[in-house]
This record gives C-alpha cells, sequence and structure tokens, in this order.
C-alpha cells in the first residue's frame, strides 16, 4: 500500500508551495497527488499579479495600508489576525518566489515593478507580464521537480479516511491505470481549488475546479465556511465563460442591450462602463433578466462593441482581447461585437481552516490551503491580486505544519485494507451500471438552478425553489451512470464523481445564501439590501448530513479595525 | 444547421490491437472550440472517448492534439475556422506526433518530463540572494530575454511536428531546448555552462533542422525556434566549438572576403581533409552533371562592390557592441506585404 | 504591366545549382519578368551568420535590401532560405527605429540607406500573382497531363508565418494551383510541408538530414508521383544530390527525380529539357525527358 508521512491533494500554488516547503524535511516522506500534470492547475490562468507592499512602486505603501485595504474589502467579514499575517508575510514570500527564479518584470533599477490594482491604495500588484500565475506555478514545479519531489500525477481522490478525529488516508483512483487505492497519509494537505464550475459554463475557471477537496472533507465530517460568498465577474465570453478584461471597456468599448442602447446610462450615468465590477455586471444581468439580451436562459448575453474605436485601434491596443475573442468565441471585434454575460470567478468559502499559522482544519491531520480553504482572509469579496498571495502566503507554513504533525505521530495499524476493497468494489459497480441520463442533462441543470436563483441576485423565494431543486437533482444522480466502464483514463467516470461533488457544494451555497439575510461583498440579497452586522457579522460552518447541510455560525476576528460602510 | 465530422483517433491498448478511427457528427455552431466538440460528443455521443483538457483557456496546456495533420491546442480554435481553413467537412483529431499515445488523445508525458529533467529545468542561483533578503536586481533588458521564453506551457505542440525529433527521438526537441534557453538567458541563473554541455552533448541542439515548425505551432509566444537559435549564440559566445559554428564561421569569412559562399571548398573548411575525403563521391558526382564551377577552387569571383561589404563588416562589430536588440513580440500575425504586383502598377 | 524585378540569385544558384539560376532566367524572360540582377549583393547568411551574429546578418542584408532600394524594384528571389532571411531582416528593421538606426550607422560607413521602400518576394509568388495563373494557362503548349508531380514546399517559403505571410502554412495551395495551371497533376503526399533536412545537415546528417531526405522523397514515391518539384534550391540540393546518400542510410532503392519550379514551367511552356538543365541532376529525368519529348 502506498503509504507517505505528507500528503498533498493538488499541485496548483497551494500545493507545490507546501510541498517544497514539506521536501526540505529529508526524514519526512512527501506526495503530492493531483488529477492532472501539476502545470495544467487553474493557478496558471492569474493574470493580474500578486500584492505585497515592496514599496518598490511607491515608499509609502506598507503593509499595514495593504491589511487595511483587504479588511475593507472583505466587507469586514475576514479574521484581521490571519489578514494582518498575509500582509506582513507577503513581502517575505515574494522575495521567496523570486529568489526560485520567477521572472517578475522589472522597474528600470532591476527591482521588481508594481501596478495598481482594484481596491489597493498603492501600486502593490507584482506582476510578470499578463502571466504572473503561469510563471509561479512553473517555477513552483521546476522546484519541485529539483528537490526530487515524488509526484502521483493523474490520480482523482474519492475519499478522506479519518478515524476517531484523526486523519488516516485517502481513496484514490489513479486514472492512468484505473485502479483504486488507498493511500495511508499521517498528514493530509487538501490544496484542490474553487468551486466556481457549480455554475458550469458561466464560469472562468478550468472545467476541472469542481471543489474536490472541499466535498470530500464535508463529507468526511469537516465543515465548510462561508460558501454562500460567490465573486462574479461582469464580462464572460458567451460559449466558454473565459474572462474579458476590463481593458476592453478601459478603451472605449460600449456595453449595448438588445434594443441597441447603451445602457449603463441608467445605472451608472457618470462612470457609465467603467463603474466598478459588482455595478456593471448587476446591471448586465438586470438588462437580461428584463429580457433586453439576447439567447435564452444560462445562453443570454449583451454586446460588449468595440467597432466603434476602429480597426487601427483594435489592433493597436488590445491586440490580445482581439485574438481571445477570435480563439475562443469565433468573433473578430473589428466586425463583430462580442456576446458578454457575468461569470462566476472565485470562490471565498472552503473548507474551515481553524489555524491560519498552520492551516490545520478541526480534524488532526487534515490541513486546507489556497481556494479550497477558508481561514478566511478574502470575508465577503476578494481583492485582486490576493488569491496568488493566499496560495503562497499559507501554503508554506501548512507543509512546514504538516511535517511537524507527521513527525510526532507513530504509525499506526488503522484497516485502512478494508476501506479500499469496500472503495474497490463501489466503483466496480459504478462501472457496471447503467443509466439512461447522461451526466451534462443533470449539470447543466444544476448550473441553470444556480445561476438562475443563487447567483448575482438572491431572494428567499428562489433560493429556497433552488435548494429544492438541487434535492431532485441528488435523487436523479444516484441514477445515473458514468457511461463508460472502461479501464484506462476513464475521464467519464472522473467527470461523474465530480458531479457529484458540485451537487453537495451547490447544496451548501444555497442553503447559506439563504439564512444570510443581509447583503455583505459578494452576497447581494434583493430582499436584504443592507448589511446587517448586528446579526451576521459571522462566519456560516456548513456541516454535512444525509439530509442536507446543518449551518452553525462562528466569530469573526477583529483586531485593529471596527467595520464601517465600505465605499470606494 | 450545418454539419460537420469529427473524426477521432480511438486507441486503448487494453482492447485494441491497433488505433481505428470513429467519426461523430455535430452541428456546427457558432463558438464552437475543437475542444467543446470533443465534449459534445463525449456527452451525447460516446463517454468513452478520453482526452486531457483543463482550463480551456490556452493556458494550462493540456489539450494538444493534431487537427488534420497539424498541432495545436484544441481549446484555443474555433471548429468553423478549422472547416474553412483546410476547406473541408471532416476534422481529423489525433494525438500530438513524436510521443506514444496512451489511450484515444492522451499522449505519454512522462517521455517529455524525463527529457526535461536533462536540462535541469529549474533555477539555480548565480549567488546568495542580497544580503537584505530582498529580490536579486535584473535589467529590464535581462528579463525581456527571457520574457517569451517562460510563455511555455509545456504543451507539446512543437514536439508534436518537429522534424528533427520526427527523424530520431533522441532529439531533445524544441521545448526542452526553449526551456534550456529559459535559465541559460536569465541573468540570474549560475548552471549556464552545465546547461549548455547538456544541450550540446552531441551537438544534440544542432540536430535542429530550422524548419520553424515550432514557432509556427507554439499556441504562445515562446518562439522555440528562435530560443534554439539564441542558445546558440550564447553557445559560440561561450566557446563552444561545434558543426554550426564552424559552419558560420565560413559563412561569415566568405561573405567578408567575396561576397557569395563557396560551396566548392566548404567541405573541407567544414571537416577538413579527412571529412573532403568522405564527400569525394558526392564531388565526383556533382562534378559529371556539370554543377561544379572549377574557378571555385581557387577563391571565385567576388561580387561587385565587394568593398563595402568590408566596411560595413567592420564597423557592424564595433556598433554591434552598442545596441540591444529588441526581440519581436508576435511571431504568429501573418507577414502582410506590399508587393508591386499587389498594387497592380 | 512591365513586371520588373531587382533579381536576387542567392549562392547556389550561383553555385551548386546552375541549372536553377538557367532555367529562371529563360522562363522569367517568356513569361514577361524582367530580371535586374543584383550582382553586388552578397550571400544573405542562409541562417548560419544569423546563428553567430544577428546584428551581423541584419546589417548584410539591409545592404543586400537597399541595393533593391536603389532600383526601386521589389526583390526577387529563387530560395526559400534566401527569402527569409531577407524578409526576417526587413521586418525587425522597419519594427524597431532604434534598431534601423543603428544599422544606417553602419551602412553610412559605405554610403548606403535602408530606408524599406520595397519588398521581398519569391519567384513562385510572382508567377502567380503578377504573371497569373490564366496568362500561364494560355502559355502552355505541352500541358503535363500525363505526370503526377508532387510538390515540396521547403520550410522557408510558408513558416514562420509572421515573415511568409503568402498562404496558410498549414495549408497552402500555391504549387499545387500553379501545376494544375500547367496540366498536370498534383498529388498529395505526407512530405508536402516537411523538411529537407539541409539545414542540419553539417551536424547531424547520419542522426537527422539523411533520415528525413529518404521520408521525403518515398512518401512521395509511395503516391507514384513522377517527380517532385520544389521552389528552394537548398531542398533540391537535400532531395536530390543527396539522395543516393539517403537511399544508401535507409537500404532502400528510390530514384525520385527533383525539379526546380522553373524548370517544371518551361516544360509546359515549350522549353527543352536541356537548356532548362535537366540533364544537371544527379537523379536521373530521363523518364521525364523521353516522356515531354
Amino acid at each position: 500500500m502506498l503509504s507517505y508521512d505528507v500528503l498533498i491533494v493538488g499541485a496548483g500554488g497551494a500545493g507545490l508551495m507546501a510541498a517544497l516547503e514539506a521536501s526540505k524535511a529529508k526524514d519526512v516522506k512527501v506526495g503530492v497527488l493531483t488529477k492532472v500534470y501539476p502545470t495544467r492547475s487553474h493557478t496558471g490562468a492569474a493574470q493580474g499579479g500578486i500584492n505585497a507592499a515592496l514599496a518598490n512602486f511607491d515608499p509609502s505603501d506598507s503593509p499595514e495600508v495593504h491589511t487595511f485595504d483587504t479588511v475593507k474589502g472583505s466587507d469586514y467579514l475576514g479574521d484581521q489576525d490571519a489578514i494582518e499575517f498575509m500582509c506582513y508575510e507577503a513581502p517575505k514570500r515574494i522575495y521567496e518566489l523570486e529568489h526560485l527564479g520567477v521572472p517578475f518584470s522589472r522597474l528600470p533599477d532591476g527591482r521588481i515593478a508594481q501596478r495598481p490594482f482594484g481596491g489597493a491604495g498603492f501600486p502593490r500588484t507584482c506582476y510578470a507580464a499578463d502571466k504572473t500565475g503561469h510563471v509561479i506555478l512553473h517555477t513552483l514545479y521546476e522546484q519541485c521537480l529539483k528537490n526530487d519531489v515524488e509526484f502521483l500525477n493523474e490520480w482523482f481522490v474519492t475519499e478522506l479516511i479519518i478515524d476517531n478525529n484523526e486523519a488516516k488516508g485517502v481513496i484514490a483512483i489513479d486514472i492512468r491505470s484505473g485502479e483504486v487505492h488507498a493511500i495511508r497519509a499521517k498528514a493530509i494537505i487538501f490544496a484542490t481549488g474553487g468551486y466556481a464550475r457549480v455554475y458550469w459554463v458561466r464560469n472562468t475557471n478550468a472545467i476541472g475546479s469542481t471543489g474536490d477537496g472541499m466535498a470530500i472533507c464535508y463529507r468526511a465530517g469537516i465543515p465548510l465556511k462561508d460558501m454562500e460568498f460567490v465573486q462574479f465577474h461582469p464580462t464572460g465570453l458567451r460559449s466558454t465563460g473565459i474572462l474579458v478584461t476590463e481593458g476592453a471597456r478601459g478603451e472605449g468599448g460600449y456595453l449595448i442591450n438588445n434594443k441597441g442602447e447603451r445602457f449603463m446610462a441608467k445605472y451608472a450615468p457618470q462612470k457609465m462602463e467603467l463603474g466598478p465590477r459588482d455595478l456593471v455586471a448587476r446591471s448586465i444581468e438586470t438588462e437580461i433578466l428584463e429580457g433586453r439580451g439576447w439567447g435564452e436562459g444560462m445562453m443570454a448575453y449583451v454586446h460588449l462593441d468595440l467597432r466603434h474605436l476602429g480597426a487601427k485601434k483594435i489592433k493597436e491596443r488590445l491586440p490580445q482581447i482581439r485574438q481571445l475573442c477570435i480563439d475562443f468565441e469565433g468573433v473578430d471585434p473589428i466586425e463583430e461585437p462580442i456576446p458578454v454575460r457575468p461569470t462566476a470567478h472565485y470562490s471565498m468559502g472552503g473548507i474551515d481552516v481553524r489555524d491560519y499559522k498552520t492551516s490545520m482544519t478541526g480534524v488532526n491531520g487534515v490541513f486546507a490551503v489556497g481556494e479550497c480553504a477558508c481561514v478566511s482572509v478574502h470575508g465577503a469579496n476578494r481583492l485582486g491580486g490576493n488569491s496568488l498571495l493566499d496560495l503562497v502566503v499559507f501554503g508554506k507554513p501548512a507543509g512546514a505544519a504538516a511535517v511537524e504533525y507527521a513527525r510526532s505521530k507513530s504509525a499506526d495499524n488503522f484497516n485502512l485494507k478494508a476501506e479500499e476493497d469496500r472503495a474497490r468494489r463501489e466503483i466496480e459497480a459504478l462501472l457496471k451500471k447503467e443509466s439512461k441520463e447522461n451526466i451534462n442533462n443533470i449539470r447543466m441543470e444544476m448550473a441553470q438552478t444556480m445561476w438562475d436563483k443563487v447567483g448575482i441576485f438572491r431572494e428567499e423565494k428562489p433560493m429556497l425553489e433552488a435548494i429544492e431543486k438541487i434535492k431532485e437533482l441528488k435523487e436523479r444522480y444516484k441514477l445515473l451512470a458514468p457511461g463508460d466502464s472502461g479501464k484506462i483514463f476513464n475521464t467519464a467516470l472522473v467527470n461523474y464523481i465530480e458531479l457529484g461533488y458540485l451537487l453537495d457544494l451547490a447544496e451548501a451555497i444555497a442553503v447559506t445564501a439563504v439564512l444570510r439575510k443581509e447583503s455583505r461583498g459578494a452576497h447581494a440579497r434583493r430582499d436584504y439590501p443592507n448589511r446587517d452586522d448586528e446579526n451576521f457579522l459571522k462566519h456560516s460552518l456548513a456541516y454535512y448530513t444525509p439530509e442536507g447541510p446543518k449551518v452553525e455560525y462562528s466569530e469573526v476576528k477583529i483586531t485593529k479595525y471596527q467595520p464601517q460602510e465600505r465605499k470606494y | 444547421m450545418e454539419k460537420f465530422k469529427l473524426k477521432v483517433f480511438r486507441y486503448d491498448p487494453t482492447k485494441d490491437d491497433k488505433p481505428y478511427y470513429q467519426t461523430y457528427e455535430l452541428p456546427v455552431e457558432k463558438g464552437m472550440t475543437v475542444l467543446a466538440a470533443l465534449f459534445k460528443a463525449k456527452e451525447e455521443q460516446d463517454p468513452s472517448i478520453s482526452f486531457r483538457y483543463n482550463c480551456r483557456a490556452a493556458i494550462c496546456g493540456s489539450c494538444a492534439v493534431r487537427i488534420n495533420g497539424h498541432a495545436t491546442l484544441a481549446c484555443k480554435v474555433q471548429v468553423k475556422h478549422m472547416l474553412e481553413k483546410y476547406n473541408t467537412d471532416t476534422l481529423v483529431i489525433e494525438p500530438t506526433g513524436n510521443i506514444k499515445p496512451l489511450k484515444d488523445l492522451v499522449y505519454d508525458m512522462d517521455w517529455v518530463v524525463d527529457k526535461l529533467k536533462k536540462i535541469q529545468p529549474w533555477f539555480i542561483p548565480k549567488e546568495e540572494p542580497p544580503a537584505d533578503g530582498k529580490e536579486y536586481r535584473q535589467d529590464p533588458y535581462d528579463h525581456h530575454k527571457i520574457d517569451f521564453a517562460s510563455d511555455c506551457i509545456l504543451c507539446n505542440s512543437c514536439m508534436s511536428d518537429c522534424n528533427a525529433l520526427k527523424a530520431n527521438k533522441d532529439f531533445l526537441g524544441p521545448m526542452v531546448i526553449s526551456k534550456a534557453y529559459r535559465f541559460i538567458a536569465d541573468s540570474r541563473d549560475g548552471a549556464k555552462r552545465e546547461r549548455l554541455e547538456a544541450v550540446l552533448k552531441d551537438f544534440n541542439l544542432e540536430w535542429c533542422v530550422r524548419c520553424m515548425e515550432c514557432t509556427t505551432r507554439c499556441p504562445k509566444e515562446v518562439q522555440p525556434y528562435e530560443n534554439i537559435i539564441r542558445t546558440r549564440i550564447i553557445a559560440a559566445e561561450e566557446g563552444f566549438k561545434s558543426p554550426g559554428e564552424i559552419h558560420a564561421e565560413i559563412f561569415e569569412q566568405d561573405i567578408y572576403s567575396r561576397g557569395l559562399l563557396n560551396e566548392m571548398l566548404l567541405p573541407m573548411r567544414q571537416e577538413g581533409l579527412l571529412g573532403a575525403a568522405k564527400r569525394a563521391p558526392f564531388g565526383i558526382r556533382m562534378f559529371f552533371k556539370g554543377k561544379v564551377n572549377i574557378a571555385d577552387f581557387f577563391g571565385g569571383h567576388k561580387v561587385k562592390r565587394h568593398d563595402e561589404v568590408k566596411k560595413i563588416m567592420d564597423k557592424a562589430k564595433e556598433v554591434k557592441k552598442n545596441i540591444k536588440i529588441r526581440l519581436v513580440s508576435d511571431v504568429h500575425t501573418p507577414y502582410e506585404d506590399n508587393r508591386k504586383s499587389k498594387q497592380g502598377g | 504591366m512591365a513586371l520588373k524585378y531587382a533579381f536576387y540569385t542567392g549562392c547556389s544558384a550561383k553555385g551548386v545549382a546552375p541549372e536553377l539560376y538557367d532555367s529562371t532566367k529563360l522562363v522569367a524572360e517568356k513569361l514577361g519578368m524582367e530580371l535586374i540582377e543584383l550582382e553586388a549583393a552578397t550571400c544573405c547568411g542562409a541562417g548560419a551568420v544569423q546563428e553567430k551574429d544577428e546584428f551581423l546578418s541584419l546589417t548584410i542584408n539591409a545592404r543586400n535590401l537597399a541595393l533593391a532600394e536603389e532600383l526601386g524594384l521589389d526583390m526577387l528571389t529563387i530560395c526559400n532560405t534566401c527569402t527569409l532571411m531577407l524578409r526576417e531582416a526587413k521586418f525587425k528593421l522597419d519594427n524597431d527605429p532604434e534598431l534601423k538606426a543603428a544599422v544606417n550607422e553602419v551602412l553610412k560607413e559605405a554610403g548606403l540607406e535602408y530606408k524599406g521602400t520595397i519588398e521581398v518576394t519569391h519567384f513562385l509568388w510572382e508567377v502567380i500573382d503578377a504573371v497569373g495563373l490564366d496568362k500561364i494557362k494560355s502559355m502552355v503548349v505541352r500541358p503535363l497531363r500525363e505526370f503526377n508531380i508532387a510538390p515540396f514546399y521547403g520550410c522557408h517559403i510558408i513558416r514562420p508565418p509572421y515573415l511568409t505571410g503568402y498562404e496558410d502554412p498549414d495549408n497552402p495551395s500555391s504549387i499545387e494551383r500553379l501545376i494544375e495551371a500547367l496540366g498536370g497533376n498534383p498529388v498529395d503526399h505526407d512530405a508536402r510541408l516537411a523538411c529537407c533536412g539541409f539545414h542540419s545537415f553539417w551536424s547531424a546528417e547520419d542522426k537527422v538530414t539523411l533520415k528525413l531526405t529518404a521520408m521525403d522523397t518515398q512518401a512521395a514515391k509511395k503516391q507514384q508521383a513522377d517527380f517532385m518539384v520544389t521552389p528552394c534550391p537548398l531542398c533540391h540540393t537535400q532531395l536530390d544530390a543527396m539522395q543516393p546518400e539517403a537511399e544508401e542510410k535507409i537500404g532502400v532503392n528510390i530514384g525520385m527525380p527533383v525539379l526546380h519550379l522553373p524548370q517544371m514551367i518551361g516544360l509546359a511552356i515549350g522549353l527543352k529539357p536541356k537548356e532548362l538543365g535537366l540533364h544537371k541532376h544527379v537523379i536521373s529525368t530521363k523518364a521525364i525527358v523521353e516522356k515531354v519529348a
């Protein structure tokens, strides 16, 4: 049986940072398990940059200002001790990344360049052109290769095994061979990314961002925190959800409805298309809901029209956006308007981390880092440039803490073999199963339900309907089969299991969203339009039960900054 | 709605003796990428098709396949554009070339990672970090030199269509040499010589046939071919002697001394007397076919106005020291020329 | 309209491929293309100088381009690699004012200046765009209808697109259209867009080059081609003159004749095989000569 002292599940920025740190301990056996090759992880898609108050660009910046910006950005739902830790660690981690070889863009004097980003008081975002996440991901992977970190590439975890509130191991499928394995591990770090795929095509995330680690931990009894908070981006491409950056509007693009109107005149007569993200997203969604978009249901959209800028300006100023539209949407913005609509972007919620210094959960030996975790440093709304930071700042100490924890545990004889045999029988039964329904129908119904009823605008009644609908889909899912009985590279089986994860997470999102009777950050209730600190300045915790989530609350850590109205 | 055929390479070594093709008929939808078409076929017609994917936004590098014979990311191309490009109703989807397929469109990535390890694809600092714990300083021009090379997403499109790899699987391949360049050219890196030795073992880098497939195929802006050449230049600067370097010297000398290459004397200068002797059958053959200009054995003629050439070459060596040549920033937009024959007069 | 070009011969046409030089001159004249030979032009560097000293290669080619600018004519080439190297220099100089200024500082030594006023073109492109396929068709006196002809584009006329751009590098059709205009049958084969291996000859003759040469010529043979045709003398040297070495390497007799582009046109418009230099090929063209007789 495969056995590790520290097993890391997921090989994006957070997982690799943890792996790199853990692999420094030569007396401890470390393994990294990932369902894709490490460099395929979604971290690579982060373009903009990573925040740290290096004060390279503006000497007045400081970790303290970064802390305040983040607390305010979180709409005061972030834990201030953790945020302070993150912002003070940030410069050290950036320098560490640079020392590992990350090719950051440079100032003329050779120091790391920084640029301004939304919600930040100073130009604080370090970057490498438009591929910051990509170069960080690849650099970390390269350093792991250098340190001989052991990878289980294209392995897929299906269960977390806990006994007596202590990690014992996981059940996983080797996708390449199709074999089901139990893997013994004293410490397990989950770093599996976000859950934006509950909205399926209406999201900017990778296809594999199915919240695996969250669902696995949730089913094993670890609560999910603040699941109701999902960040939306105003402009994703119609067909794929791929993000069209603010640049297109910044250069003078118009948002147009099916009446041919520049509708932002109604919502933000001064700033028009350059209004803040959430306002633009809500405006577009309103146009669509009131029938002034094109297309139906999940596929409805408005136009982002650049044609009046002319071919010359588009080619010179927006070459990447133009290429993006041609490649992914088949639309040349010189000739046609770009079909766009709001799209889910980031999961603030995640596995409940109890100690930000170690990223340990309530279960001994189980850790969570990155987007799959909720510390919480992003609270109700994440600032741009803080997600990559979250990965490296918390990934590193989690790796060290997992090593310490593993060292403190001697080998035990928990009967993992029995779990393996059971899991294998279950998978074999699944492969033999047949059904008339296909995965995509259920997945699309889930996404449509979540988008329409637990999306940008939220209200009690539709959300209650959504909960009922998800329950119905979960019943139908029980009858569903993967559709492929093959052994090797059976990605239909993987997709099937992922859908099960998404359904559980969708339910947790909907239930916590109904219960949060206020509007805060990304959670916008039509029936409760104001923030309600008296009743809801608290984290939601969703516990798994077979009947649906049971929700409790925990307190928000407030140190220096008392909640104020969030205005920019 | 208009339909098209998606003809997919199928192979399951646990079931099939040899690969076969399976065709799925699908509607041509606006905005549909080839990856979306593969998903549609999988979700609606045949869940057993295996292919890799993740970001569907051309950054993770998972979904490189060959479409009608040419490698690219399935997520980055429109079905409609491909049908127009090949003037066809059928898209043939095959796994990347030069790499062993494991199942259907899934290829053996481990083979590639093993190759990568030969050039130590990780940063090895030249010196300890600054005492204040801050960043290594790097001149923006030095950063510029590795900016495009660090775009690489390890998608293997270039490896798939590499002509040198097609002939010899021991060639490191464009992606691997390009990765080596990313570190060799990094002003902060301290393992330049080891890496150069690795890529020049048996002159491996110079097996490159300069066919430009890699740069053409690359879905990003990595410019693998250019990186191979940049690596060769650095190797020459570092004093590595290779057949390519000798070849370049001969060209430079001939341009300096007469303007055109003296092809007749090339073999002897390239490989010495022994080498030239090896080429004797070839030379005799060429002689009898009337392809040999005897005068060239005695130096041959010079181009007209040759004095200009010498002046220019001498001066160029001097000016070169002060110029930082910027890398081309876009190697994909087709060149639009303005030839007189196109201007209608 | 008078078709007039600054003619850049390149080294091969003046060296190992005299038949390319001769056939180009003859065919061009028949097609009404006036070629003013740039007798002062030097070698383009052929990629070799570019791999040693990029700036030097740019200045040499800036001079070559300036020679054509003196005539006010587009520069016509008959070699893929020359075309690419000259276009590369033009592209880099035209898109980088600082670099252009530095190069002009060098050219000034010889009283020259690079302005960027002319384009570099290839014989193939001009035959199609300037002469026109209709005119070619009307001039055909000996249609090549009994010939299966395997086009071999050669890398540097189609890739990389930012320097070539004449047609889609993945699915070009110019040579096929020309073959059809001449009454011949273009055959599709696996090596149509492949590489002959020429540029790694001195470093990897056995490891790579000859294997590719063998694969390419065998691919044409597999589709029952009577001959291959290429717009590049370097491909020609590799596929024709080195074919015996490739045969020896794989231990198979291939015997695939390879024609230069103007030779093929010449045969169809009534020029004699001898004046086109078909006898100068290493792989016998006898069967072709007999058929056209």
